[in-house]
């Protein structure tokens, strides 16, 4: 069911997209109602069961005098206090998302911050506030939750919230993320779908491209995209692909790996039946080295590519010569990098290859899934909370004219931080207050956002109608990337295990890790031969013990599935 | 107070000892501040140092947490490349200590020796690398030895070499790790050593010098045997350090390529606290740490009594 | 005897030391340049001793945290305040640790020593921390710390080396304990006192851990948690996957920042050692003992 709906969410996306293009509506497809510019329809089609039938009216616009009833959600107005780690008070001092919550729900909030070094002893030390927001680790959660029962378990509270009901319903996947070991959950999930939630990142500059007489439309097997790389050098003098690869989730690794085989994911995964497998030693990936060095060697990617500065590749991204970015410089692009002023900013299509003409990656659906607000379980107003909390996960304007709904949490009053477009147009459109000049992420990340909990996924599919970077990259997401990306999804950072299952994980894992990106980096850059010392790379990983791992993985798995 | 014993056997040496008490009991006075703090934030908390042999939860405190006794040790022993990380520990630390301890001595006697005002200017402009951060250390170091960007790739393509991609290369690690922190701390390492000089009394300076000695051989023979007691002191307390080589500088300066020389115990228990915080166990690891580090001073200590008057118990 | 030739011994003695000087030097003044030069041209190690496109940037951007003066003036009174009581707590353990006919010394100097290498630990130093009610006050920073054992050894051997001529003569004289220490001891002891101001303070300067446990309120924040937490923002704004049109490559100034953090936190104590060093010069002893 899992996969389903992650299919009809990227179904959505698609559909979006693709009238976005056509400028048609998209109001058939089931799912396209959540980027239905102000309209308030209600987001039913998903909902199979309902729990309880009359709280989830709740989203019905038709019921908004029902809905109004519910708001105060307290007759005096209260105070809670709530922790944050490691965001800086002093320049979010506003919080304009949660005073207009607070406006409407009578509940104050006040907020603590401190730093995440000193989050072990101020939790140790006893004196908890009401809340705390923030991605806890396992062992914490093991700890204070799960033998500890300090933490509200949110299941007791659902007739509270309708919103997060429904949310599990819509995404399986997140309901299994924030599931503990003993089956209760402490933690409020984070659903972010947006035109930037894909796994890969192939930033290209067009403009680079065009000026040595290529076209980005034409390279679409791992060979052509090597004779790129070979004009691209002669015409330049210098690589033109400069990878960052430490990241084996997001980036230039799961793309470029994809193209060499049927497998999606460079490390563990789900071989398509539920069963655990480790990538890391499959002929795919030996292709998919023996690629990457052939490349190294002929000085089409950058020799430094291990120990580069970011500064260094963003002045490499910006000068012109440089086609296929890295990271994050893409993101720091600005008009000014380009000779005409307009962004020529796209992603690569995934390749394809003589192993593999499927042009599937890996798939990654949703951010955060994990989730915060964790509820201390002596707080007085446990009820309360949950109702306001439940605010994060609604589809629709809580209460008429406030503009508060999930997304809020994310990009701040609907209506007044930003719209969405017309209808049809697939763009949402974000009002930025003049001091930050038109740099509205910057001004998203100082003033609005709040990281890893709520329901933000109205903008799915959805680009900014702001001409500049993040749309340019908006666009190659949702064109190239996105609809790409694999319906599964292993989510091995999500998963749950017992005491003894973690003890081997922590016994083997870090130094299989640190082998296995170890070679990566002596295979490409051709320290270490691959034909010849294949062998002994597999054989030392089985020795370090990766099938104990893979068995600990297929317990864990085997019981998040069947949830 | 552990320094009263009560049990001395014969009653003659008691009461010596009682008076022996009392005539020192200022200096018990100028002991007890010291004593107070070590037993309140010091002794207080020792117990913690059983989390070392348990499975610790917070939420249990540390006597409600079940005794695994060696386990965490032995996850740390079986642990695939626990060999490489000792040895690693130990290289760079030995490497720092030999080519680091000699250093900040020589610079304390020459700058002893300068005029005063350059002495001066000198001494303060030398201890300043003390105060910079690591990261941006690291951060000049990957650009100075750049193959691409670097000064010293240009000089050595300049006399007609290849370049070297130091970062890289596992080869060079460990003296880049070590002669850069002989950089850094070299003006700030010198300081107590120029203390020590301060208190050589110029007098035997001037009968030296009218015997005719050079100055070289003042230095040899009055000014370094006047502050050996200081170096013994500080050799003594620097092996009792060996075992420790911080996480920070050593995280920054790993990479893909060097990593078998560059995993060190703090890198590997700081990556493995990344996947899953196990404070049990980084208690075990570094009690294991301080267990060696005991042992070499105690070493330390043995030997120096044996070749000289000073030795730091 | 003054010498009025320059020797050769000299000569090579000054070249040794502008030899240090510069090796020192060079960087230095690179990270002072590098803290106001355009972070691009630093980065490809274009910047290689004066500024290059010069921005202010990185200064703007701490200074403009009004905090940052909160912080200096709470540095400078745990400095100050915690140098204080660093001394009166270590120097005269230090010194009677010199005892060898302290009943009992040796057992204290293990006690002492036990300390320097095995600790309980944070969560159990913080909860004994917090049961005294010190949690988020400010003297928590000023009482963790006030006995070092590493300093009471140097103390204590510096003490040894002086001889025991004058302490003996003292006593002769009538002087108590506490009194030969304070009025014969101490005063030449300048050049260890020189030491242990230098050590202890620069402790506190530099100290960012304790206060980011055991302190919640900004208001009694020092420094270096100030400067801190701009680095980091800094860092994890340039880290963000979702950043974009930073209005002035907020991404670039995280490079900048480090460089003006290190400037702005230790330029008050490179002023200030010049006027502790005069503590280290030669002759402190002159004329204290005859024959």
């Amino acid at each position: 069911m899992k996969k389903k709906m992650v299919a009809v969410v990227l179904a959505a996306a698609m559909a979006v997209s693709l009238c976005a293009c056509g400028g048609k509506p998209a109001q058939d497809s089931a799912g396209a109602s959540e980027s239905e510019s102000g309209q308030k329809e209600g987001s039913q089609e998903k909902s199979s069961e309902g729990g309880e039938a009359s709280r989830e009216e709740a989203s019905e616009p038709a019921q908004g005098a029902v809905q109004e009833a519910k708001y105060p959600i307290v007759e005096e107005p209260i105070t809670v206090k709530g922790l944050v780690v490691g965001r800086d008070t002093s320049v979010r001092s506003d919080r304009l998302v949660w005073n207009a919550v607070s406006d409407i729900t009578g509940i104050n909030i006040e907020w603590e911050c401190i730093d995440a070094d000193a989050l072990a002893t101020y939790l140790a030390g006893g004196d908890w506030p009401d809340f705390i927001h923030y991605s806890l680790d396992s062992t914490m959660i093991n700890d204070y939750g799960v033998i500890g029962g300090r933490f509200v378990n949110y299941l007791d509270y659902l007739e509270y919230m309708p919103n997060l009901v429904q949310t599990f319903e819509d995404y399986p996947l997140v309901r299994g993320a924030v599931t503990q070991i003993n089956g209760e959950i402490y933690s409020l999930p984070g659903v972010e779908v947006s035109a930037t939630t894909s796994s890969a990142r192939p930033y290209v500059r067009t403009d680079v491209l065009e000026e040595a007489g290529l076209h980005l439309e034409d390279i679409k097997t791992v060979d052509d995209f090597y004779h790129a790389l070979v004009t691209l050098k002669e015409k330049n003098g210098e690589p033109s692909f400069i990878p960052f690869l430490e990241n084996d989730e997001s980036y230039w690794g799961p793309m470029l790996f994809a193209a060499f085989g049927t497998l999606t994911n460079m490390n563990f995964d789900d071989d398509g039946s539920g069963k655990v497998i480790f990538n890391r030693t499959s002929e795919q990936m030996k292709q998919y080295y023996l690629y990457m060095n052939k490349l190294y060697e002929e000085g089409l990617i950058h020799q430094e590519y291990l120990t580069l500065d970011g500064a260094v590749r963003l002045d490499r991204a910006q000068s012109g010569k440089v086609a296929f970015i890295g990271s994050g410089e893409g993101n720091s692009l600005q008009a000014t990098d380009f000779a005409d002023g307009e962004f020529h900013l796209d992603c690569m299509a995934p390749l394809t290859s003589e192993f593999d003409d499927t042009q599937e990656i890996l798939g990654k659906s949703i951010y955060f899934p994990a989730g915060g607000f964790f509820m201390n379980a002596e707080s007085e107003y446990i009820v309360e909370m949950c109702k306001m909390f439940d605010i994060m996960y609604a589809t629709e304007e809580v209460v008429e004219g406030s503009g508060l709904l999930g997304q809020s949490f994310c990009y701040g009053i609907l209506g007044k931080d930003w719209d969405f477009g017309p209808e049809g147009s697939g763009v949402y459109v974000f009002h930025c207050p003049e001091e930050y000049d038109g740099a509205f992420t910057t001004y998203q990340y100082a003033e609005v956002i709040w990281d890893n909990a709520g329901r933000e996924d109205a903008l799915a599919g959805l680009v900014t109608e702001t001409v500049g970077n993040s749309r340019a990259r908006q666009l190659g997401f949702v064109k190239n990337v996105i609809p790409y990306q694999s319906d599964l999804y292993f989510a091995v950072s999500l998963l749950k295990f017992t005491d003894e299952e973690q003890r081997v994980l922590d016994n083997k894992l870090a130094d299989i890790t640190t082998y296995y990106k170890e070679m990566e980096g002596k295979f490409i850059t051709g320290v270490k031969d691959i034909e010849n010392d294949w062998e002994e790379y597999c054989s030392t990983l089985e020795k370090m013990g990766v099938p104990d791992v893979i068995e600990v993985y297929q317990a864990s798995y085997d019981r998040w599935n069947a949830q | 107070m552990k320094k009263k014993e009560k049990r001395t056997g014969v009653p003659a040496s008691g009461l010596k000892l009682r008076t022996r008490i009392w005539r020192h009991r200022e200096y018990y006075l100028f002991l007890l501040p010291a004593v107070v703090y070590a037993v309140i934030f010091c002794y207080a908390p020792m117990y913690g140092l059983q989390i070392a042999f348990k499975d610790y939860k917070v939420s249990l405190g540390v006597s409600g947490s079940p005794w695994v006794g060696l386990r965490n040790f032995t996850d740390f022993f079986q642990g695939y490349y626990f060999w490489n990380l000792i040895r690693n520990t130990l290289v760079l630390s030995l490497y720092s200590l030999i080519a680091g301890f000699p250093i900040p001595i020589l610079v304390a006697l020459i700058l002893n020796e300068l005029k005063p005002g350059f002495k001066k200017v000198t001494q303060t402009v030398l201890y300043a690398p003390h105060f910079i951060s690591t990261v941006v250390v690291i951060g000049m170091i990957t650009i100075f030895f750049s193959p691409s960007m670097g000064v010293v790739n240009t000089l050595l393509n300049g006399l007609g070499l290849d370049s070297i991609y130091f970062m890289g290369n596992p080869k060079y690690f460990r003296h880049l790790y070590v002669w850069s922190g002989v950089w850094q701390g070299m003006g700030w390492g010198a300081i107590i050593y120029l203390a020590a000089l301060a208190g050589v009394d110029p007098g035997l300076h001037e009968a030296a010098s009218i015997d005719g000695a050079s100055r070289i051989q003042r230095i040899l023979h009055i000014n370094i045997p006047c502050i050996m007691p200081t170096i013994i002191i500080m050799l003594i307390l620097q092996v009792g350090r060996i075992a420790s080589v911080g996480y920070e500088k050593v995280y920054l300066m790993q990479n893909e390529l060097n990593m078998e020389v560059a995993e060190v115990i703090s890198t590997y228990v700081y990556k493995r606290g990344l996947i899953n915080n196990n404070y049990s166990f980084s208690t075990a690891v570094g009690l294991f740490n301080n267990v060696v580090n005991v042992i070499l001073v105690l070493t330390a200590n043995q030997i120096s009594k044996k070749c000289s008057d000073t030795s730091l118990f | 005897m003054k010498k009025k030739r320059i020797s050769l011994f000299d000569v090579l003695m000054h070249v040794l030391g502008a030899a240090l000087l510069v090796m020192v030097l060079y960087p230095l003044i690179l990270i002072v340049s590098c803290s106001v030069s355009d972070p691009q041209l630093v980065a490809t190690g274009q910047v290689l001793l004066f500024p290059k496109g010069i921005t202010f940037d990185g200064y703007r951007q701490i200074l403009k945290n009004k905090d940052i003066l909160i912080g200096y003036g709470n540095t400078i009174f745990y400095t100050v305040a915690g140098t204080l009581i660093n001394l009166a707590v270590t120097v005269p353990a230090g010194y009677a640790l010199t005892k060898k006919t302290l009943p009992g010394g040796k057992i204290c100097m293990s006690f002492f020593l036990f300390i320097m290498y095995f600790s309980g630990g944070l969560i159990p130093t913080f909860l004994v921390v917090k049961g005294l009610g010190l949690y988020n006050t400010r003297w928590v920073l000023l009482v963790l710390g006030a006995y070092n054992t590493y300093n009471c050894i140097i103390c204590r051997t510096f003490f040894d080396s002086m001889p025991k001529e004058l302490e003996e003569a003292a006593v002769i004289d009538g002087c108590s304990v506490t009194g030969t220490f304070f009025k014969v001891v101490l005063p030449l002891s300048k050049a260890l006192m020189g030491v242990m101001v230098l050590y202890f303070a620069v402790g506190h300067w530099n100290a960012y851990f304790d206060a980011l446990i055991y302190i919640k309120d900004d208001a009694m924040q020092p420094l270096q948690v100030f400067l801190r937490r701009i680095l980091i923002l800094a860092q994890q704004q340039a880290n963000m996957e979702e950043a974009a049109e930073y209005a002035q490559s907020l991404a670039n100034l995280e490079a900048l920042i480090r460089y003006a953090v290190i400037v702005v936190s230790s330029l008050p104590l490179l002023i200030v050692y010049p006027f502790l060093q005069k503590y280290f010069d030669k002759g402190v002893m002159i004329g204290s003992v005859k024959g």
